[in-house]
């Protein structure tokens, strides 16, 4: 593709994104927007980091949400307890993702599969417990009420539709960053270190080096998911990060499937509507919630998004369009 | 498979290589050497920490022997809790995670138990029958993603949820506890000071101990025990040989959860059973396992008197990091010891 083509595409996709974002309050209810679409949009952006390194990296991290809520503690304890600038504190809580993506992935850099997932489910509790009983910095079991969200440009984020905007910019983002990752050397690094770790090694890369590198591409991702997470919710509290948040990104990141790292909003916005609704028939949600992870995992290992592209590419195949072509998920979106 | 063959096909691209893992000389020589300074480190920390926690123990005078005692208690706890995870690791391969869960429900079945019969033993027993039962039911699940590791434990985090939330809606929200049985009630004076020390307490590590002797009887004296073992060293071979592997993972899923509700009675009757305990005996057993060497029963044993032991002085000492320290614990550990304390190169690398 000529490079003034690549522009225009690009300028044309950027251009329907921002359209399609800027129909989403007129056509929603006030209620759908808070509840359902801005929750999605930072659940999401914290999923796409998993999604991101089980997808792109094969590393299955039960350790996010220790990430996303270092990022949001470290945002509240210093605009609360430390009287800090708003702005200056976001941009320390969103430095801090990266930084405490790599130091997960220091501790992870020689574990893969099952054993990262025990390491990982062991730092994430970790987490809990510490915010939990580290009272003189994150308050213990309470943890931080009544946080502000700051003002942008006039706009204050914590009205609706700033807060949407900001979110949906921020998930574009965060997006278009993982892309721009996996669109270098080291992102074809990422995928070596999911397909064969030993051929990859062979191939002189260090496994240690790109998992850390991993982990600290996806901490980016879910620090920004910590910092919106907490100007919707106006609080941070040790609940915020427990296992059955823990448990919950993971599900967030399997409906949605991994094929896809956008695959994590579709699976937010799943999980978001079957939190609001299904209370109405049950009021034991997280059985329904937990039963639904279970099938999910038992039925399907690429969630949703996998069900959808595996259709895709059998009427692909039935039509006989794309005869003998296999498209490498990355290059569709290009297509 | 593009993207695996683009990779191979770029031999130039090494330059990520040169900086972090160029072929450096990995002689013998320099593995011993390295493992030399590794135990060095290794050592000299460990004995700069106990003469720490000596000089603080010898502060506290005569109450460091309730913290000691509390240590051991834990211990007792956590390698019920651990020695079935490892178990089933080593066999099945399967990482249970809802082993937590299993703990929970062990607890209160108990507690329903003894709420209607009035006895300990009785309550304890059938608690365990249960929690075997739901052990053995995850294991049902388990087998129709048979080898799938990474989804079979996904589903066993799937399975922690559905658990706890069931416990809520049983149970209800509010902390409780079974009575310890009539002739473990009270305390006794603890000989050389003037300290009283529950009974029940004493009890646990008792227990601990018999479930260790058991386990070692059953794996090394009888013929499932061999059967065990030969499980774990391979699968398909004693399968070929005309042995039903799926029953003695089955008895084996029976035993671990059993051994986790005996854990849960014990812990319901001396702690609590509440909502999050699941949380808190599985970080503990997680922490046990890898330090100890996953898939390890000596390591099991062993990892759980230090995690035991530390936890209860970081209690008494820095109430506050107390998880921190346990945890730091965990991670140096690991940075000395990848394939955790008794775990050999067979074992599981983190």
């Amino acid at each position: 593709m000529p490079a003034s083509n690549r522009v225009f595409a690009s300028a044309a996709l950027l251009l329907s994104i921002g359209a399609a974002i800027a129909a989403v309050p007129p056509l929603v209810s006030d209620f759908v927007l808070l509840q359902i679409v801005i929750k999605s949009l930072w659940l999401g952006i914290a999923g796409t980091s998993l999604a991101f390194l089980i997808g792109q990296a094969g590393l299955i991290s039960l350790a996010q949400t220790a990430v996303f809520g270092t990022s949001g503690y470290l945002m509240a304890i210093l605009v609360l307890d430390h009287g800090l600038t708003i702005w200056v504190a976001v941009a320390a809580a969103v430095a801090a993702g990266p930084v405490t993506g790599f130091v997960v992935g220091v501790i992870n850099r020689r574990s893969s599969d099952l054993y990262l997932m025990m390491l990982t489910l062991a730092i994430g509790v970790f987490a809990f417990y510490f915010a939990q009983q580290y009272q003189p910095i994150t308050r213990g079991h309470t943890g931080f009420n009544g946080f502000d969200a700051p003002s942008l440009f006039g706009a204050d984020l914590s009205e609706r539709e700033p807060l949407f905007y900001i979110s949906a910019v921020a998930a574009v983002a965060v997006v278009a960053l993982f892309r721009l990752v996996m669109a270098t050397p080291a992102g074809l690094a990422f995928n070596g270190l999911r397909d064969n770790r030993d051929r990859l090694q062979a191939l002189g890369y260090s496994t240690a080096a790109t998992t850390i590198s991993a982990f600290a591409v996806a901490g980016f991702a879910a620090g920004i998911g910590g910092v919106i997470s907490v100007w919707y919710n106006g609080a941070i509290s040790p609940g915020s990060i427990d296992i059955t948040r823990i448990i919950e990104l993971l599900i967030v990141v399997m409906i949605g499937g991994t094929i896809r790292i956008e695959g994590a909003f579709l699976g937010a916005l799943a999980v978001t509507l079957l939190r609001n609704y299904a209370n109405e028939y049950t009021n034991r949600t997280e059985t329904l919630v937990g039963a639904t992870f279970m099938v999910i995992v038992l039925l399907s290992r690429h969630g949703f998004l996998g069900i959808l592209i595996s259709a895709r590419s059998q009427a692909q195949k039935a039509l006989r369009v794309f005869r003998g072509q296999h498209l490498a998920p990355g290059k569709q979106a290009a297509a | 498979m593009n993207r695996l063959a683009a990779l191979s096909s770029r031999p130039d691209r090494g330059d990520l290589a040169e900086s972090s893992a160029g072929p450096r000389g990995v002689g013998l020589s320099s593995i011993w050497q390295r493992t030399a300074v590794r135990n060095g480190v290794g050592g000299a920390a460990a004995l700069l920490l106990a003469y720490y926690a000596v000089s603080k123990s010898v502060e506290i005078g005569d109450r460091s022997l309730l913290v000691l005692l509390n240590g051991l208690t834990a211990a007792g706890l956590y390698f019920l809790m651990a020695s079935g995870f490892t178990l089933v690791f080593g066999l099945a391969k399967v990482t249970n995670l809802a082993h937590g869960g299993i703990y929970l429900l062990g607890g209160y079945a108990a507690l329903s138990v003894q709420q209607t019969t009035g006895n300990w033993l009785v309550a304890t027993a059938l608690g365990a029958l249960f929690a075997g039962g739901v052990s053995v039911a995850l294991f049902f699940v388990l087998r129709i993603l048979r080898g799938d590791a990474l989804r079979e434990t996904m589903l066993t985090l799937g399975a922690t949820i559905v658990i706890a939330d069931q416990v809520l809606a049983q149970w209800g929200g509010i902390p409780t506890d079974l009575d310890p049985p009539s002739f473990l009630t009270g305390s006794i004076d603890l000989p050389g000071s003037a300290l009283l020390y529950p009974k029940f307490r004493l009890a646990v590590v008792a227990l601990a101990l018999l479930a260790g002797l058991v386990l070692w009887l059953l794996l090394y004296r009888t013929r499932l025990g061999i059967l065990i073992r030969a499980g774990v060293d391979d699968a398909d071979m004693v399968s070929i040989l005309g042995i039903r592997v799926p029953l003695i993972l089955g008895s084996v899923f029976v035993l671990a959860g059993a051994l986790a509700g005996i854990a849960g009675a014990s812990g319901g009757t001396y702690l609590s059973l509440a909502q999050g305990e699941d949380n808190r005996i599985l970080l503990a057993s997680l922490i046990v396992v890898i330090a100890g060497g996953l898939g390890s029963l000596r390591g099991a044993g062993a990892a759980s008197i230090i995690v035991g032991l530390v936890e209860a002085f970081a209690q008494t000492h820095h109430p506050v990091l107390s998880v921190l320290i346990t945890f730091g614990m965990l991670i140096a550990i690991l940075a000395l010891r990848p394939y955790g304390l008794m775990g050999g190169a067979d074992h599981a690398r983190f």
